[in-house]
């Protein structure tokens, strides 16, 4: 299968006063058409930072993209291309929503204008046209009265309504890879079901594939085919959905699902992983999770390479090697 | 309140400034008796009084005004067009040319405006009022465009800005669609405040003899008429005063209406 996306050794890295901070470092990933990839980890594991890097939308500097790195979107390397085609990619080809959908609409514009701006952004149709077309967007992301609601501003709605308003912003252009940024973590648990099910919804109506961002693993199983866990920069496991839940290779994955409260089955107590997420100015050496991980032995200071548990599923972790290993 | 006695004001003037040839009662430079009217005081004819070439004061007052504001209107103008294009380009860019950019406005703006205006204009033996006007506006955007970069660099990291370019809108369309709208009030505010400046350095440079040139009627030109004569007839140089006074005062009350407006803090 011929991927839509195929990120290769991504890197970025912030000039800061602490230094350079490599706040992604060496990312590689796929994404099928149609398929949903969920990026899941903590706060500051440079999720976030790989999703603006794909779209070019860091500023360099203080971000610097690492020469080798390589963003083939459709064949096309996004990082070599031109301001005029990367414009072209960002909401027809790429399409994005981000975390707050009230920060993230021009409180002086209406909700029509956002989605018509997007449409004739990329496509030279006329206002009526474009209106009509904004009117039934907000009709498809499941929106109450939808021709009023063109002219409403983003202030008169409530959270879950603007974050659909931003999803038909997103889809204005039909791009054939939607990359969502924490879409709930700003919404009431009550909505955010809600919306993840239009997210499926959506994606599967405009056979769109998404790249899906997200610190909560009970997020990415209702709607990941595959999940990629991120850690300190780096991605430390990938697998399909069911793999990952029923055999997490890597302690971070395995820590992360006990932290996850459970809705189904019966009640236990959550575990929290000790510690935090360090600084991306100073990575631990050799194994980036070992300061945290109960079961880091003497071989965990040289990183793990990427190992393969089976087909489709990588972990970096010497336990793939060695199951039996572990502090003695 | 300011911002009401303010624009009534501007209103006026300007009004009086374009009606001009139809109020006032005498063209502007009529030699009107040079024997019997030097310098007469105010009087029912002639409520202004007349100058020492015996022309009516009124008429040359509300002529005048066409000149000065005239000349402020078109050079803020220019000054808020190259403060605009000059401070976006600095706070949008960022980086080499932002650093060149503003380092040769703060240069700029270490020296005396009316310094560099005066070396300027002695390169023209004969200044045009539209010379004039470039001049002053050429001079007067300094301000402006650190002020628009100030704020093209706030509004640039807002997350609106990074949805909009997200979505494929261009930088130009990022620029007049998302930053240019939050920058308009302070542009405004310091457009008002220039435009009293102007008028002020304008009289300023007229009444010095290098502006406006004799025997056009601007109100610089009329108060260095009534210099040799402050002591005997005080109305001459007092009637383009008080305009200039007026004029500045309303300027000043219409920008800090609107500074006060914009303010959410404000009383």
């Amino acid at each position: 299968m011929t991927s839509l996306l195929d990120v290769r050794d991504l890197s970025v890295t912030f000039t800061t006063h602490a230094g350079p901070a490599r706040a992604v470092d060496g990312v590689s990933f796929t994404i099928a058409p149609g398929e949903t990839l969920a990026l899941v980890g903590e706060s500051g594991c440079g999720k976030t930072v790989t999703a603006l890097a794909l779209l070019r939308l860091l500023r360099e500097p203080p971000a610097t993209i690492g020469t080798a790195s390589r963003v083939l979107f459709e064949g096309e390397d996004l990082l070599r291309l031109a301001p005029e085609p990367m414009r072209r990619v960002r909401g027809a080809g790429i399409g994005m929503v981000f975390q707050e959908p009230a920060a993230s609409l021009n409180p002086v514009l209406t909700i029509g204008t956002h989605i018509e701006e997007t449409i004739r952004a990329h496509e030279s149709v006329s206002r009526s046209a474009a209106r009509a077309r904004a009117v039934e967007l907000l009709g498809t992301v499941g929106l109450p009265e939808p021709a009023s609601l063109r002219r409403r501003y983003p202030h008169e709605l409530s959270g879950g309504m603007q974050q659909r308003a931003m999803l038909a912003i997103a889809l204005a252009a039909r791009p054939r890879l939607l990359i969502a940024d924490e879409p709930t973590t700003a919404l009431d648990v009550t909505l955010q079901a809600q919306i993840l099910e239009l997210l499926a919804r959506l994606a599967a109506e405009f056979r769109m594939a998404m790249l899906l961002i997200t610190h909560n693993l009970g997020v990415a199983a209702g709607i990941a085919n595959r999940v990629a866990v991120m850690y300190a920069g780096r991605i430390v496991e990938t697998a399909d959905c069911e793999t990952l839940f029923a055999h997490p290779a890597h302690p971070y994955t395995a820590g992360l699902l006990k932290a996850a409260p459970r809705l189904d089955g019966p009640a236990r107590p959550t575990a929290a992983i000790p510690g935090s997420v360090p600084p991306a100015t100073a990575w631990p050496s050799g194994c980036r999770f070992r300061p945290r991980c109960d079961r880091a032995w003497a071989r965990c200071q040289d990183e793990p390479p990427s190992l393969a548990v089976e087909p489709n599923h990588q972990a970096r972790c010497w336990l793939v090697d060695d199951p039996t290993g572990g502090p003695t | 309140m300011r911002l009401r006695a303010g624009g009534v004001l501007i209103i006026l003037l300007v009004l009086l400034a374009a009606l001009a040839p139809l109020v006032a009662p005498y063209g502007p430079n009529a030699l009107l008796d040079l024997t019997t009217l030097r310098s007469a005081a105010p009087s029912v004819a002639h409520p202004f009084g007349t100058d020492p070439y015996s022309r009516d004061l009124l008429s040359r007052v509300l002529h005048g005004a066409r000149v000065s504001l005239s000349i402020a209107a078109l050079a803020m103008l220019l000054a808020v067009t190259v403060g605009l294009a000059v401070g976006m380009a600095s706070g949008w860019a960022g980086g080499l040319l932002d650093t060149v950019l503003m380092r040769a406005v703060d240069t700029a703006l270490a020296i005396p405006r009316l310094f560099v205006v005066l070396v300027v204009l002695a390169l023209w033996e004969h200044v045009s009022l539209f010379t004039l006007a470039l001049i002053l506006g050429g001079t007067g955007w300094f301000g402006i465009s650190r002020l628009v970069r100030a704020e093209v660099r706030t509004t640039r990291a807002l997350p609106y800005v990074a949805a909009a370019r997200a979505s494929g809108a261009s930088t130009l369309r990022i620029l007049v669609r998302h930053v240019l709208p939050n920058i308009t009030g302070p542009l405004i505010v310091a457009a008002a405040m220039g435009m009293g400046q102007v008028v002020l350095l304008e009289a300023g440079l007229s009444y010095l003899g290098i502006g406006v040139p004799q025997p056009t009627a601007s109100w610089g030109s009329i108060v260095a008429d009534g210099q040799a004569v402050l002591r005997s007839a005080p109305w001459v140089a007092g009637s383009a005063g008080c305009a200039i006074v007026i004029t500045v005062l309303a300027f000043t009350l219409v920008g800090d209406g609107i500074r006060a407006r914009l303010d959410p803090r404000g009383i």
